[in-house]
């Protein structure tokens, strides 16, 4: 790492500290098995342990409760992983996209209104997908008529995490069916309480049931919960979606280079192979091990550039357009080897750990968890078409005929 | 002395601007079936501005930088696919009588090598291009004096060196680096024919070939921390060489996909296409990262020289080739013209991909050392 981590060396002994006395050491055993509400109920302990600490939203600017550098944030990032702590899975929208939405983009009536909920634990899900509205996001068809001082919003949304907990949705809807499809979109604050809102969980290829179907039947929703311009609502989102992101890879990367390669050269210690030798002998396992282990570095240096270059240079390079893509499709290869290397015994079913994330130790559970990955947030494949047009300047595919 | 951010982007930029100006396509072309297959003209100059001499310690002349340099100045003529002997000379050579122990040949050589007057090479590969000592083609044996039998292979620019180090073994298999000149009685020098015409390999011969002391880099059979390093320097050259290789291909790739029109609209709005060049990019820029983080260990002396080469040929090896590999389909059947310099970075990187080690015991390397913790 760079040489201005040295400066926060004190930072670190301090978040060092703070783990080591905080961290349930027995975290990954007890919640082995938790349901959603179980897996929610030690979220919401872990994120008061987190906000007495003041490690809640680093990221936000200093009048909202955090004001560390992103330095700081990176040490932090570090210093989870290293400490292997639970995930802050339960308040990633509220923290990484609602809250850094209406910081951006907010009144200050709303800020003053929504803030300090998220900073005191308010659950939030993110009502973006629909059914014919995936990769295609901007060509979404949940309607919001304005009817006085309320749009009248109907219309379905998929894969919302963790709707069934959260108490506020950040909704995108169409307000304007007649503009083009990026020129229509709304950006509304949804009281998940509000009449009409239904929610269904959705069970995944892993059997979990973390995300929801949402279905929107004539819901109420105040004009003044409007973020952003009427129609603007896009754009709203596009802001948002960049560099808070820097330090949460670089956590995530330690994360998968401790609890996905490291944990999976020691595991291969206790396999055998077809011959009956220790699978960690096996040359053709300590070559893959050995490159997964060499582009687990190459994830850490990529981001480690990222970070550099915004620091010295105030804005990033090539670099960040590859670190999700490379992060998710190592991750794949990852759980794909382990599963490969145990062979058969990778069946034998675990109890589901939600709260380790995509590193359960369950590898073929990890590998199909994986997806979640190289499909959500942008599939692998639009995710090639924005270096392609947007780093490489190629031109954009063709507009389908009647787009 | 290493530089600041901004002088390492000078440096970049004025080691660009030469390289596109002097060693264009054209150039390089017109010496790939020369004997010698070295840009003499190019070299003098690059010499003049240090290139030759920037892991030389000041007081030999040298600039006393740091590998955060030599990478940038290897990645640009990567980028170029110049003949320059930059890894046999300023890389190699240097990293031996630097890490050696041997003041007598430091300072009778390395003020020669900085100014580019005389020129370097190391043995450092076995037959197979192993790096293992056990590999080794040329043996040290010790009765009546020291003498070197057996040969090397894959020796860069042996042809044109004043001076070449041999990594050989004893019969212990502990190595030794032992300097010869290749007018010594015994020594023949046989260039290889190789797909890459832009660089030079060689057989060298030794048939019982006298050493004297004063030729030892180090005492017999104390070498073997010498020939890591030295060969996870020249791991991590040819990496910086190809990832200059692969982003110039990348950039080719991606203008090529702008201007060429098939079904009445460019080739890069088409997904498939477009997807080869993002993949190009992902592996131009995770290259980057894995070279950074093995330049880093080589200036770091608190790191593992054997991980950091071996980070940087597990991925960026493979990587940079590749991509050359999907320059050349990108371009369809210009691409497999003799006339388009694709087949030159191909060529280029796919040796770069094979030299100081296979990809596969570089990566059961790195396995092997993360299963021992």
């Amino acid at each position: 790492m760079i040489e201005e981590l040295e400066a926060l060396e004190p930072f670190r002994d301090e978040v060092r500290r703070w783990c080591a006395e905080h961290v349930p050491p027995n975290w990954r055993t007890e919640q082995a098995g938790a349901d959603h509400h179980q897996f929610a109920a030690f979220h919401r302990w872990w994120g008061t342990r987190l906000r007495e600490a003041g490690y809640f939203a680093p990221h936000w600017p200093a009048e909202w409760g955090g004001g560390f550098s992103l330095l700081q944030q990176v040490v932090l990032g570090q210093e989870f992983a290293r400490a292997d702590a639970p995930r802050n899975g339960l308040y990633q929208v509220a923290l990484y996209n609602a809250g850094p939405s209406i910081i951006h983009a907010g009144t200050d009536e709303q800020k003053a209104r929504f803030l300090p909920g998220i900073l005191d634990g308010t659950v939030w899900c993110q009502g973006f997908s629909e059914p014919n509205a995936g990769s295609d996001l901007a060509g979404l068809q949940t309607r919001a008529v304005r009817d006085g001082d309320h749009y009248i919003v109907t219309g379905q949304k998929v894969w919302t995490s963790l709707a069934m907990e959260a108490e506020y949705c950040i909704l995108l809807v169409r307000t304007d069916p007649t503009a083009p499809k990026r020129k229509g979109i709304s950006y509304l604050l949804m009281d998940m309480k509000s009449p009409g809102v239904e929610t269904r969980p959705i069970r995944q290829a892993t059997g979990q049931a973390e995300f929801c179907e949402m279905f929107l039947d004539e819901v109420a929703i105040p004009v003044e919960n409007r973020l952003g311009a009427e129609n603007d609502g896009w754009n709203v989102t596009q802001a948002t979606l960049s560099s808070e992101r820097g330090a949460v890879l670089v956590e995530l990367a330690e994360r998968l280079l401790r609890n996905g390669t490291l944990a999976l050269a020691e595991a291969t210690k206790g396999w055998t192979n077809d011959e009956g030798q220790v699978a960690s002998q096996d040359p053709a396992v300590q070559e893959i091990l050995g490159a997964r282990y060499a582009e687990s570095m190459a994830l850490r240096q990529l981001l480690n550039t990222m970070v550099t270059n915004v620091i010295r240079r105030g804005g990033v390079g090539p670099e960040a357009s590859v670190v999700k893509l490379f992060y998710s499709e190592l991750l794949q290869r990852i759980m794909k080897d382990a599963a490969g290397i145990a062979g058969p015994s990778a069946q034998n079913a675990q109890p589901a750990l939600m709260s380790a994330g995509w590193e359960s130790g369950a590898w073929l559970y990890d590998y199909i968890n994986a997806f979640g990955w190289t499909i959500g947030g942008g599939t692998s494949e639009i995710m090639r078409n924005i270096i392609g047009e947007r780093v490489l300047g190629l031109p954009r595919d063709p507009e389908p005929k009647g787009a | 002395m290493q530089l600041s951010d901004e002088e390492r982007d000078e440096l970049r930029d004025s080691a660009r601007k030469f390289l596109d100006n002097e060693v264009g396509s054209q150039r390089v072309r017109s010496l790939l079936d020369d004997p010698e297959g070295l840009d003499r003209k190019a070299w003098a100059t690059v010499a003049g501005l240090g290139w030759a001499a920037i892991l030389i310690p000041e007081e030999y002349g040298g600039m006393g930088a740091s590998w955060a340099e030599m990478s940038v100045i290897l990645h640009e003529v990567g980028r170029r696919v110049a003949p320059l002997p930059l890894l046999s000379s300023a890389v190699l050579g240097v990293e031996a009588l630097v890490g050696g122990s041997s003041e007598a040949l430091r300072a009778a050589w390395l003020p020669d090598v900085a100014g580019g007057e005389r020129i370097l090479t190391v043995a450092a590969m076995g037959r197979t291009g192993s790096v293992v000592p056990s590999e080794l083609g040329a043996v040290l044996t010790s009765s009546g004096g020291l003498r070197l039998t057996g040969s090397a292979r894959f020796v860069p620019d042996a042809h044109i060196a004043d001076g070449i180090v041999v990594a050989a073994r004893d019969a212990s298999g502990a190595v030794t680096y032992v300097l010869v000149e290749p007018s010594a009685a015994g020594v023949t020098i046989e260039v290889e024919a190789t797909v890459d015409q832009t660089r030079r390999l060689a057989w060298v011969h030794f048939d019982d070939v006298a050493i004297g002391d004063e030729a030892l880099l180090v005492e017999p059979g104390a070498g073997d921390a010498l020939h890591d390093r030295v060969t996870a320097a020249g791991a991590v050259a040819v990496c910086a060489d190809a990832v200059g290789a692969a982003e110039q291909m990348l950039f080719t790739s991606s203008k090529y996909a702008v201007d060429r029109h098939q079904f009445g609209r460019p080739i890069g709005s088409f997904q498939a296409v477009k997807h080869h060049c993002a993949n190009m990019l992902i592996a131009v820029e995770a290259s980057r990262a894995a070279v950074a983080f093995a330049v880093d260990g080589l200036d770091d002396p608190s790191v593992s020289v054997g991980e950091a080469a071996s980070v940087a040929k597990s991925f960026a090896g493979p990587a940079c080739a590749e991509a050359c590999q999907l320059a050349v389909q990108v371009h369809g059947g210009i691409g497999f013209t003799w006339e388009h310099d694709a087949h030159l970075y191909l060529k280029r990187t796919k040796l770069d991909e094979s030299l100081f080690g296979s990809t596969g015991w570089h990566r059961r390397r790195l396995g092997r050392q993360i299963l021992v913790g």
